[in-house]
């Protein structure tokens, strides 16, 4: 008896092990939200592969670098701004190369503290050059050949100086410039160099504070009025062209998360923003997360879109990366902070080459790379599938999910709307109820009642046929009772009365 | 069954109703504690068995009964209590027991109608929430209306006396809550009071 407990207790000691080995494979926790915006474990979706900083390239520390961006021939460029300077590694080849020496007209140019890079497809470097106060534009060698400088147009706001963070390029040329304090937007600039205006600035959202702040406004004097916050749009952290020419902005704190991340069309409409609404989350971000007794804001400082159109996004507060699908439903958020590989001290910026995810620390000065796991791998398939429509052809690669994370509320849904196509209503029904999604339960409910009523219509219309009849019938009984009563109670009162006139006129007619 | 059909009549022909019921003193304590559970059950059922159309914002693993109870049971003694006291202060003569009659009686068309709206919740499509909505909805006005009635025929009113008196009788629950969260901190403070003593002394 003994000996069996014993060999039991060492049998589970062992199989737990086992399982708490796996865990341990990946520093971090991944997670999504359900619809209770409660966290939900998942399987690791990426696992940290290496990780590289100036030492290990042999170009000497990086010194609080500010930004990474990845080239379409997937050389990675590395912003070392505190050494001002830029050091890139080519993909094929994996030489690290450093560009030091900056050239305008023949000077030696010196950067200062530059911020944001960014390299166009014809390798043509433009540098944020921060505290100098302009954005350069420069060939690889060096050799500045452009220098945008604060625009002389009325429209820049006056106070403000013009210190550039961050650049990006779209396919025409036109180079748009995220200024530090500067809140109407992005500024644009033409190849050229002329100043052609702002674009995409956060808007500000009605809430009812703001509302009875205005109330409040229209009775105070112009002193108090100065004195008062002011409801502005805020600055964003960070923004990207895609290679279909849409911007994206990310917010370190916007009034809601469903605009943390935005994609603005051409005429600078978000429209993240009604599918974020939509969305199974409603939002980006962490929710109701609370560390100590304040509500934990999540402050996204970069974002990335890779080749198949997910949105990775990094959390400055709490180290944590977001990956969005382009209907901005969460697919996982992993990693935080910490010492280890896979964690950040304070991460500032994230990239993406081909299927794998870089993110840059300014603390340590080290870039990790993470790289999809098989559980990561399949769940993007299945929704790059599921987003064209294919719900019939991706029902194998939702199960093969549901195998790895039967907590997925997508894969239910997939698998909801491929039983909806193949005329599975009860199926779709059950599917949808797991994963929670009431509006594909209600169109699967309605073809189910309707093809189920057309089925056994003859079940459901004689039992009413029948209760019709029975009212028909009971209510000429009743009309048949009461026409019985007033026909007795007419003859009744009749005889009455002919008795009291025969009584009157004596007992001679008869005529009862 | 003579109470239910006493309990139809009431419902369907309040103007008599009320007064046959009061005056033939026919009126069942039993059957008015019997619906005042029904009441409780049916909002425990309403709540959890709504088709998953029209309940998918509530989470069905975290009922707190408790809380369904305070909403449902201790309202209408709530009500009763206050509806009692204000009466009395404005010549009413109804009783404590009558009043609680009169309440739990009401409550009958929205017992009925909430068992018909889970029933129907279950059939129905989202597009049709007109009619549910409905369902439920007019049982709500039918027992707002038979309330009305019977308060002012339980304690001899005019119309307008009555609606008077109900709102007084809403602001007393008010108060009532504000007096029994004030009376719980109060008694948190006392206990704390004492325990602490108690620890001071243990710990010498």
């Amino acid at each position: 008896m003994k000996k069996v407990c014993s060999l039991l207790i060492i049998g589970t000691v062992f199989l737990t092990a086992q399982i708490y080995i796996s865990a341990a494979a990946v520093p971090y926790t991944t997670y999504t939200y359900n619809q209770w915006h409660s966290p939900v474990d998942s399987p690791p979706g990426y696992k940290p592969s290496r990780s590289i900083d100036g030492i290990s390239l042999g170009t000497g520390r990086f010194l609080n670098p500010q930004d990474v961006f990845a080239g379409t021939d997937k050389t990675l460029y590395i912003l070392d701004t505190g050494n001002n300077r830029v050091v890139y590694l080519e993909h094929e080849t994996g030489d690290v190369k450093i560009l030091e020496k900056f050239s305008l007209n023949g000077k030696e140019y010196l950067l200062n503290e530059p911020h944001g890079i960014f390299v166009s497809e014809d390798k043509v470097m433009y540098i944020a050059d921060s505290n100098n106060k302009r954005l350069i534009k420069c060939k690889m060698n060096g050799e500045i050949t452009q220098v945008f400088e604060r625009p002389m147009s009325e429209q820049f706001p006056v106070n403000e100086e013009f210190i550039p963070l961050k650049v990006t390029v779209n396919s025409s040329g036109i180079v748009h410039v995220l200024c530090k304090g500067i809140f109407n937007g992005a500024v644009m600039y033409n190849s050229s160099g002329e100043f052609l205006g702002f674009f995409g600035s956060n808007k500000v959202e009605i809430t009812p504070k703001l509302l009875f702040d205005r109330f409040l406004k229209s009775f105070m004097s112009a002193t108090q009025k100065e004195k008062l916050p002011a409801y502005i749009p805020t600055e964003y952290s960070n923004l990207l062209y895609d290679n279909e020419d849409f911007l994206y902005t990310c917010t370190v704190s916007a009034f809601s998360q469903t605009s943390l991340i935005r994609k603005l069309n051409p005429s600078g409409v978000n429209i993240l923003e009604t599918k974020a609404g939509t969305s199974f989350q409603k939002g980006f971000g962490d929710f109701g997360l609370t560390v100590g007794n304040k509500l934990q804001r999540t402050q996204i400082i970069d974002i990335t879109v890779d080749e198949k159109g997910f949105i990775s996004a990094v959390d400055f507060s709490l180290g944590k990366i977001f990956q969005y699908d382009q209907d901005a439903n969460l697919l996982f958020a992993f990693s935080g902070l910490g010492d280890r590989e896979g964690l950040f001290l304070s991460p500032v910026a994230i990239e993406s080459i081909g299927e794998e995810l870089i993110v840059l620390d300014n603390k340590s000065g080290r870039i990790t790379f993470f790289e999809l796991t098989e559980y990561g791998n399949i769940i993007r398939e299945s929704l790059a599938m599921y987003n064209e429509g294919l719900y019939v052809e991706s029902v194998d690669l939702w199960k093969t999910v549901l195998k790895l994370n039967s907590n997925c509320n997508l894969a239910y849904i997939g698998l909801g709307k491929a039983n909806l196509e193949m005329g599975e209503y009860e199926e779709a029904m059950r599917n949808f109820k797991i994963g929670h999604y009431d509006y594909g339960y209600n169109r699967a409910f309605t073809l189910f009642r309707k093809a189920g009523s057309r089925s056994n219509f003859l079940v459901l219309f004689i039992p009413v046929l029948i209760i019709i009849i029975v009212i028909f019938i009971y209510d000429l009984e009743i009309t048949r009772k009461a026409a019985k009563r007033t026909m007795t109670w007419t003859r009744k009162s009749r005889d009455r009365i002919f008795r009291k006139l025969s009584g009157a006129k004596g007992k001679s007619d008869g005529n009862t | 069954m003579e109470t239910l059909k006493d309990l139809a009549k009431v419902c369907i022909h309040p103007i008599e109703g009320w007064q046959e019921l009061f005056y033939g003193k026919k009126q069942s304590l039993m059957l008015a504690n019997i619906l005042a559970v029904a009441y409780f059950a049916v909002a425990i059922i309403k709540r959890q068995l709504t088709g998953f159309i029209f309940n998918s914002t509530v989470q069905l693993d975290r009922i707190n009964v408790g809380f369904i109870f305070t909403q449902t049971i201790i309202l209408l003694v709530a009500f009763t209590a206050i509806n009692w006291a204000v009466s009395t202060l404005f010549d009413g003569e109804g009783k404590l027991e009558g009043i609680w009659v009169c309440v739990c009686y009401s409550f009958a068309p929205t017992i009925f109608t909430t068992i018909c709206y889970v029933i129907a919740s279950n059939m129905m499509a989202f597009e049709e929430q007109f009619f549910l909505k409905g369902i439920l909805y007019i049982g709500y006005v039918w027992t707002g209306l038979l309330i009305i009635k019977s308060l002012e025929n339980i304690h001899q009113y005019t119309i307008p006396q009555t609606l008077f008196t109900l709102i007084l009788t809403i602001f007393g629950i008010l108060v009532l809550i504000f007096l029994f969260v004030l009376l719980l901190s109060l008694s948190q403070q006392v206990i704390r009071f004492f325990v602490t003593i108690y620890k001071e002394l243990s710990l010498r």
